[in-house]
């Protein structure tokens, strides 16, 4: 077979360790609202699609700040993702130097 | 309805299709190694590859099929524009980086990496390949209601014109102007969808001068097999007549005729408080012929932004638990579905690290979010534009640009048609590539050059190609939409379990994988071609006599396939078969 020009890329363990946790944990707290909508839906029909939220129906409402707590999400991952990356280079440059 | 073909429309899609095929010409033409074809050297650039995943996502489903449901039936179009985003989510936060560390060209080669087992290989493969071919399957559908009003032709033929462009483009091209065509049309896709959001805002909501109809429009099949419209011949002569369209606001709160240009908030709002006439679809058989009703239906705009609108969703509102669990195991298909989808993973693959992986997910989630919200606005601007042909629901975003002119028009459906162009090539490198590196090259164990690796899997995707025609005219009239509900719940219960199993779970074995793989692919597969939707849809059969309580898998697949793994793993665990103690984060 034939080996790829860009597979060989290494990473210290614990800046993975650290994006891997923060993942779970930012994915789990959207789970959470995502779960919370598909209930809402479900089992407080009534309600969800009789309240209205500055004169917008709630399922809208929800859905529309779903999607905009997911673009939310991504942008805070991308963020600490890369000040986890900048801090383990920095330590590596540390220890390097010392 | 009839429609007929404007010579504008014909030119700008010309200029369109013509435009697609003679980049993927130029650009393929540059890729010489098998690398450059499968995964563009791994040399596109993080913005790029972000766009092209939109461009890659935003198939038939989100363009036709969401807008065209929310349309006819309301919120529960947005309920599949949420799922779709959401599962983007899963995407970036566990899958992305994981993927890109394994560097290769497939779904099937980084799931078999640790282990290297062709077992694995094989069994990705397979999944790989039914994916894509029931992911073909909406965007066939598609482009057959899509060429219908834009060039006047015959559903066949439009899914036949299709399939032969896509296979055109795949042969001459690969991954780098895969990537750039799914650039160009992501881009023009959002930026056209803004366009649309920025007119249905400028016109408002104004009460139809039409008297509400009363009738119902009935469509008969004469002896001949001419088809009559209230027993006169369908069509477009002076002595024939054509449906009529639909989509008509009755009343405005307080007694208003007219709102003016409104904002986005407001148009909500506004539109909560109004009546709308819409119709609904009766199919019957008389004395052995069939007959098609398009009976009126009035509703209210707050009704329309409620779930449980939709023929399939009627179970929201029910207090029965298949048609709830029905509704909860498409929502979980979605969500886990994305991040599952061959022809998304292998893009992985074409940008040169982890860091890349990340911010072109980013940058994807930032178009397709901002895309699905200007769904909500053409879909309910469709609603109410006096426009929609009530025998096809995946033509309202196209019939809502006419409303406005037949230049948006002609570009819109340009637009879309690419889009399926787009999305079915992306299918049919990532089903190429699965047969050309996951069969040839890893099960069958063959030994090739790089430029026997790119024919086999080019003389695979004609044969992929002619499969996905003959699977588009077999689904006429699907929404589109559902049946990519489908594709995402094979997805998520043949790829993701192995893949989270394998970052998560020390325990897993390839046994584990390559079972867990195989029982999601089939047992899916399965659940769907005995489900009630089947029964109504493609066999005219009663649903009530389908061998599985409701039609979507996921919810009993996805956990299966998890167990699957689990069991196996414990039955077989090895030294040697065992995941190694840092391969879980390695992988």
């Amino acid at each position: 077979m034939h080996s790829h020009a860009n597979s060989t890329e290494v990473e210290d363990n614990d800046v993975i360790r650290k994006r891997q946790r923060l993942g779970v944990i930012l994915l789990s707290v959207f789970s959470l609202a995502y779960a919370g909508f598909i209930g809402l839906c479900m089992f407080a029909f009534e309600w969800f699609s009789s309240t209205n939220v500055y004169g917008i129906p709630l399922t809208v409402g929800y859905g529309v700040a779903l999607i905009l707590f997911s673009l939310m999400i991504a942008l805070i991952y991308g963020a600490m993702s890369s000040l986890i990356e900048r801090r383990a280079a920095a330590r590596g440059r540390e220890v390097g130097s010392t | 309805m009839i429609y007929s073909s404007s010579p504008l429309a014909v030119i700008v899609f010309l200029v369109m299709v013509v435009g697609t095929v003679a980049l993927s010409f130029y650009l393929g033409s540059k890729a010489k190694s098998s690398e450059g074809y499968f995964a563009a050297g791994g040399e596109i650039p993080w913005f790029i590859n972000g766009i092209a995943f939109a461009g890659d996502y935003l198939s038939a489903a989100s363009f036709l099929g969401i807008c065209g449901m929310i349309a006819f039936y309301g919120f529960d179009g947005f309920l599949y524009s949420i799922g779709f985003l959401a599962g983007w989510l899963v995407a970036l936060l566990v899958i992305a980086e994981p993927l890109k560390r394994l560097g290769k060209y497939t779904f099937a080669d980084a799931l078999a990496s640790k282990f290297q087992s062709q077992g694995i290989k094989s069994a990705a493969g397979v999944s790989t390949l039914v994916v894509s071919l029931v992911y073909l399957i909406p965007q066939m559908v598609g482009a057959g209601a899509l060429v219908k009003p834009l060039l006047g032709l015959q559903y066949w033929q439009g899914v036949v014109l299709v399939g032969s462009i896509v296979v055109v483009i795949v042969v001459t091209a690969g991954m780098v102007s895969t990537t750039y065509v799914q650039f160009l049309k992501g881009g023009l896709l959002v930026l056209f969808s803004l366009v649309l959001t920025i007119l249905v805002l400028q016109r408002g909501l104004q009460v139809t001068t039409d008297s509400p109809r009363v009738a119902p429009q009935r469509i008969t099949v004469d002896g001949d097999g001419n088809k009559l419209i209230d027993g006169v011949l369908l069509g477009l002569g002076s002595d024939q007549r054509n449906v009529e369209p639909v989509g008509k606001v009755l009343e405005l709160s307080q007694g208003k005729q007219s709102t003016g240009a409104l904002g986005p908030i407001a148009f909500l709002t506004e539109l909560s408080g109004a009546k709308i006439e819409l119709s609904q679809t009766n199919k019957s058989t008389v004395n052995g012929s069939p007959v098609v009703e398009y009976a009126p239906r009035v509703v209210s705009g707050l009704e329309m932004m409620a779930p449980g609108n939709w023929p399939a969703f009627k179970g929201i509102r029910e207090n029965q638990w298949f048609p709830k669990l029905d509704f909860i195991s498409l929502m979980l298909a979605l969500f886990a579905g994305t991040a599952s989808l061959p022809h998304i993973l292998i893009r992985y693959y074409t940008v040169k690290d982890q860091a890349s992986a990340r911010k072109s997910t980013i940058v994807g989630i930032a178009a397709i979010g901002f895309f699905y919200l200007l769904t909500l606005y053409i879909g309910f601007g469709a609603m109410v534009s006096g426009a929609l042909d009530p025998s096809d629901t995946n033509m309202a975003a196209p019939l809502l640009a006419k409303s406005f002119s037949d230049l948006l028009f002609a570009a819109v459906s340009a637009i879309a048609f690419t889009t399926v162009l787009g999305t079915v090539s992306g299918l049919i490198v990532a089903a190429g590539g699965c047969v050309a590196h996951d069969f040839v090259g890893g099960m069958l164990g063959l030994k090739l050059s790089d430029q026997q690796l790119i024919r086999v899997a080019k003389i695979s995707s004609i044969g992929i190609g002619a499969l996905a025609i003959l699977a588009g005219l077999a689904f006429e009239g699907m929404n589109v939409s559902y049946l990519v509900g489908w594709a995402f719940a094979i997805a998520a219960s043949a790829n993701l379990p192995a893949l989270l199993m394998l970052l998560f779970y020390r325990g897993t074995t390839k046994q584990g994988i390559i079972a867990g793989v195989l029982v999601g692919t089939f047992a899916s597969v399965l659940w769907i071609a005995g489900c009630p939707e089947m029964y109504k849809t493609l066999y005219n059969l009663d649903p009530k006599q389908a061998w599985v309580p409701f039609s979507q898998p996921g919810i009993i697949t996805i956990p299966l396939s998890f167990l699957t793994i689990y069991v196996v793993s414990m039955f077989t665990k090895t030294g040697s078969d065992r995941l190694p103690a840092t391969a879980r984060l390695e992988s």
